[in-house]
């Protein structure tokens, strides 16, 4: 089995005294900088760059991949407790982890975080391993028309997300969309939306809006009651999740690790894409869809082993390829080339040391995650206790040093207070805030794959039934949509029916 | 121990808050705004600048990330601070010359800067996939004619240094492209990889893992002299096209007004940084080359280069606002 | 019920996408359209925000028919001290430094919830502080003056 000695040469390079010291720091730097919001992966490891020019190589690596997947256990735990997405990644995991804090199962939705988490991370080290190279090769083949596609699927999927009023969650996803044009055009390189801000020519970043949407507008939720009420039920349950959660979670973990692994692979689809449409798709496969956003489990456990899984798959078009999907990926890249490596589909045989001591280092470094974040739970839900008099102008510090840390602007911080205004008037008006951030998510990308499709095709419309991929996400889409509007239909008319039925 | 400082610079601060003295400067920390995120190319290179100046003269330099609008929100910022000595810019051409001309800035490049030193450079590749029949400079441009301006030609972004090096070459050689913007590298390069596109002009370290692997191939150089890593890739001058140099440069500016001997102090010292091997070492690993010279050289090279690019602007009707 | 307006959850929606919508078509007007096949930077704006007035249409005519009330009152006192203490705190950090910023926010931020006791404050924004002190300025080392005068 070459497979084993590979794994037994990666093993012998990750468990060395040193590099399970980096790795170590990695993912304890990584679980910290995930938990404060605003501050990520990003700044932290362009901080620490220089630092590793002194390392070996595999060091190097092995700490700063730590510090990257460590952010996505970290992003989860404000999200869960206070609303708050430490992570861009996270901010579906409030949708369902924030209500099982309230509901008093704080512990358990982070438990289940991490542990769901730890699962992804594993398997999709191992699909780094098994698949990398084929699957690189086959997200090449994804052009304009395919990326425009499968965000038309997601769009139409979005329609899940809602409770409730449906022509109010579209209207949102719809807003969602305009604030995500907000920025420069990729296509014609005009600034829209900015009011003549410079500032405002990269768009609004996600943390500004997440942060503005769902952190600030709850805080102001719960200062409306005039008498002291407690935020967070008194009677807390286990720490720790119970058999039938652990069941119930499995699947859906399974589910967002594919979905999470497959967007990861698609360069530039970013990691609040690949919760989203985990969760999206959890929804759709519930037998009961309406426990979602009430403290499903399913609602947390799928988005966060999508992301993990997503940041692993990430490193795929990376290693392989050396196209770096996200900001991140592109400084671990330059920090490799910086090192004397040279990614590519050899890079496995010409740096097999480093490849596999890495991979193994993955592994190693998320059990380690597991192990710190399990016992942190406990001390997370205490946490809660605190007297939310305290606790809501610390959520407020943390909304304004981590929206200023993001770009050093006051800006992001004025726009982000801007946001929370906009957001507590449309909770308020019971307008899901959900879809408007699946629509900023993916709006950009719409616009701009749709007009490079056409670009490319030189205006052939054709160009998206002509591609195989592109064909297949629009059946999908078609056929959902069906399969929502005619229940829809049939239920309508039933209602006419009753109704006629009762005026008579 | 940093807090106590801090407070003390604090309190300094607003002691001295105006007109520092050039003879004992500098008796506190200098800003080196860097106008892009932590992590880019210009990151690296401010870092690597200010890391290497510190450990020589022993000043505290703080790089201080302020992104936005390609540059041009550092650019500004850095434009209107107080020209004490204390507030300097990593600015690049992309930035200090070409935002003006597109209108994506309000500082003036000549007027409101004061050149300190020209610091590196990084030179412009155009690429094909290793599989496209292109192979020398002849080739694309006799392509680029049978093609009848469908041949497309990506970059990294409308009015990036690489889509302007794009527009003067279809202005030198008289071929035309189609342009397909993207932004930034993640999505262009599969879209070269899988044949979509024809070519795709960049600066030369985000191509350089694919073009060692040998899934992209170099057809030439936008510079005046060959790269030390592609030392077997002509330049476009080389193959008959003159003047088509467009390479990425970044100079140390500080706002307009700085007092002359502050520049010139700051301009020894990086001059003396910029000759040691580590720095040129560290800079090389970023993909730039270190230069270095006298303030003058590079407010020269400001003027020259803005009609230059004005020129080029105007030609190809590149807009950003209409 | 159907009359009081102010109160009306989804009228008020409705209301609010159509000005949104209405703001948002106004200012793409300034963008090129283009066609369908070559579309310019203003097609997508234009569309959606006529989309978004659309629904807003539907939302607001609905609003109307059913008179649901928004639940609760209005937290505008709350949402306005929260709101000034995180502007707050942006204009104050790149003048007076990290510290007088945060004192500013703990104390304004403070006075928006049920009650107001001066002693826990100083103490929260005391240990705050340092926390962010600690974590941001030293441990991230993120370029903040604890303390400045830039005016």
């Amino acid at each position: 089995m070459e497979i084993l000695d590979h794994f037994a040469l990666g093993f012998g390079v990750a468990l060395s005294l040193q590099n399970l010291a980096y790795c170590f720091l990695g993912v304890l730097l990584g679980t910290l900088i995930g938990v404060l919001p605003g501050v990520g992966p990003l700044v932290t490891i362009s901080m620490l760059l220089p630092v590793t020019f002194g390392l070996p190589p595999v060091s190097a690596v092995i700490m700063l991949s730590g510090i990257y997947y460590g952010a996505q256990y970290g992003g989860s735990t404000t999200a869960i407790l206070v609303n708050l997405p430490g992570e861009t990644s996270s901010a579906v995991t409030c949708l369902d982890g924030y209500q099982m804090a309230r509901q008093g199962r704080a512990g358990a939705a982070l438990a289940i975080a991490a542990i769901s988490s730890f699962v992804a991370g594993c398997i999709g080290t191992l699909l780094i391993v098994a698949l990398g190279v084929p699957l690189a090769s086959w997200a090449l083949r994804f052009g304009a028309e395919d990326y425009f596609a499968l965000m038309v699927l997601g769009l139409v999927a979005a329609s899940v997300l809602t409770h409730g009023d449906m022509v109010k969650a579209l209207a949102m996803v719809v807003l969602g969309l305009l604030v995500g044009l907000v920025g420069t055009d990729v296509n014609s390189g005009v600034e829209r939306f900015t009011f003549g801000l410079p500032d405002l020519a990269d768009g609004i970043g996600f943390t500004v809006l997440a942060v503005g949407i769902f952190a600030i507008s709850e805080i102001v939720l719960n200062l409306e009651q005039k008498e002291t009420r407690e935020v967070f039920t008194k009677n807390i349950g286990g720490l720790m999740p119970s058999w039938a959660d652990l069941k119930t979670a499995f699947l859906p973990t399974l589910r967002g690790t594919f979905v999470g692994a497959f967007f990861g692979i698609l360069p530039g689809t970013g990691p609040s894409i690949s919760s989203f449409s985990s969760y999206m798709l959890e929804k759709k496969f519930a037998r009961d869809p309406s426990r979602f956003g009430k403290g499903a489990i399913e609602g947390v456990a799928a988005p966060e082993a999508a992301n993990n899984a997503a940041a692993q798959t990430a490193f795929i078009p990376m290693l392989t390829l050396g196209i770096p999907g996200t900001a991140t990926m592109a400084l671990i890249l330059g920090a490799l080339v910086m090192n004397g490596v040279q990614p590519g589909p050899s890079v496995m045989s010409r740096n097999p040391e480093l490849f596999w001591g890495v991979v193994a280092s993955m592994l190693i470094g998320n059990a380690m995650l597991v192990a710190l974040n399990l016992p942190l739970v406990g001390l997370w839900v205490r946490l809660l206790s605190i007297p939310y008099r305290w606790l809501f102008p610390a959520i407020a510090m943390f909304c304004a040093l981590g929206n200023y840390s993001l770009n050093n602007s006051a800006i992001d911080v004025y726009l982000c207070a801007a946001l929370g205004v906009l957001g507590y008037v449309l909770a308020k008006l019971k307008c899901p805030p959900a879809p408007l951030v699946l629509g900023y998510v993916l709006g950009p990308m719409m616009e701009e794959n749709i007009r490079r499709a056409l670009l490319l095709s030189e205006g052939d419309l054709s160009i998206f039934v002509r591609s195989p991929i592109s064909l297949t996400f629009l059946t999908i889409s078609a056929a959902l949509l069906i399969s929502m509007v005619l229940p829809a239909i049939r239920r309508g008319k039933a209602r006419v029916d009753r109704e006629e039925a009762g005026a008579v | 121990m940093r807090i106590v400082y801090k407070v003390l610079a604090g309190l300094a601060l607003s002691a001295l808050a105006s007109g520092a003295q050039a003879q004992n400067y500098p008796d506190k920390a200098i800003r080196m705004i860097v106008p892009f995120p932590p992590g880019g190319g210009t990151d690296v290179v401010a870092r690597v600048i200010a890391q290497k100046l510190g450990e020589a003269t022993g000043w505290t330099i703080v790089a201080d990330n302020k992104p936005g609008s390609g540059g041009s929100v550092g650019l500004s910022l850095a434009g209107k601070a107080p020209a004490d000595g204390y507030t300097i810019v990593l600015a690049q051409n992309a930035n200090l010359v070409i935002n003006p001309i597109l209108g994506k800035a309000n500082y003036d490049p000549i007027k409101d800067f004061a050149p300190i030193g020209l610091t590196a450079s990084a030179p412009q590749v155009l690429v094909v996939a290793k599989d496209s029949p292109l192979k020398t400079v002849e080739d694309l441009l006799a392509a680029a004619k049978a093609k009848g301006g469908k041949m497309t030609f990506a970059s990294p972004g409308v009015g990036t240094s690489s889509h302007l090096a794009g527009e003067l070459l279809q202005q030198l050689a008289s071929v035309k492209f189609r342009h397909v913007p993207y932004k930034g590298a993640s999505q262009a390069l599969p879209d070269l990889m899988g044949g979509r596109v024809d070519i795709y002009i960049s600066s030369v370290p985000s191509v350089m893992t694919q073009v060692k692997e040998g899934a992209l191939r170099p057809i030439a150089l936008f510079a005046t002299k060959r790269d030390a890593d592609l030392p077997d890739v002509p330049t476009f001058d080389e193959a008959g096209i003159k003047n088509s140099d467009a390479v990425t440069w970044w100079g140390l500016a500080a706002p307009a007004g700085t007092p002359a001997a502050i520049v010139a102090r700051l301009n020894t010292e990086l001059n003396r940084v910029l000759k040691q091997p580590d720095t040129q070492g560290k800079l090389r690993a970023a993909g730039a080359e270190a230069l270095g010279g006298t303030a003058e050289e590079f407010g020269a090279l400001i003027k020259s280069d803005v009609p230059k690019w004005t020129q080029v602007i105007k030609t190809a009707d590149v807009k950003v606002a209409d | 019920m159907k009359s009081n307006l102010t109160r009306n959850q989804d009228a008020l929606a409705g209301l609010l996408f159509i000005g949104l919508g209405a703001i948002g078509f106004a200012i793409a007007l300034g963008y090129k359209f283009g066609t369908s096949i070559e579309m310019g930077p203003g097609y997508f704006p234009r569309i959606l925000s006529l989309i978004l007035i659309g629904f807003g249409i539907v939302t607001f005519v609905r609003g109307v028919r059913s008179g649901t009330e928004i639940d609760g009152v209005w937290a505008w006192l709350p949402l306005a001290l929260l709101t000034l203490s995180i502007v707050l705190f942006g204009f104050l950090i790149e003048r007076l430094g990290l510290v007088p910023a945060l004192v500013a926010l703990f104390f304004i931020a403070a006075y928006a919830g049920h009650e107001f006791r001066a002693r826990e404050v100083v103490v929260l924004t005391a240990v705050m502080s340092l926390f962010a002190a600690v974590v941001f300025v030293w441990g991230l080392k993120l370029p903040y003056s604890l303390f400045a005068w830039n005016f």
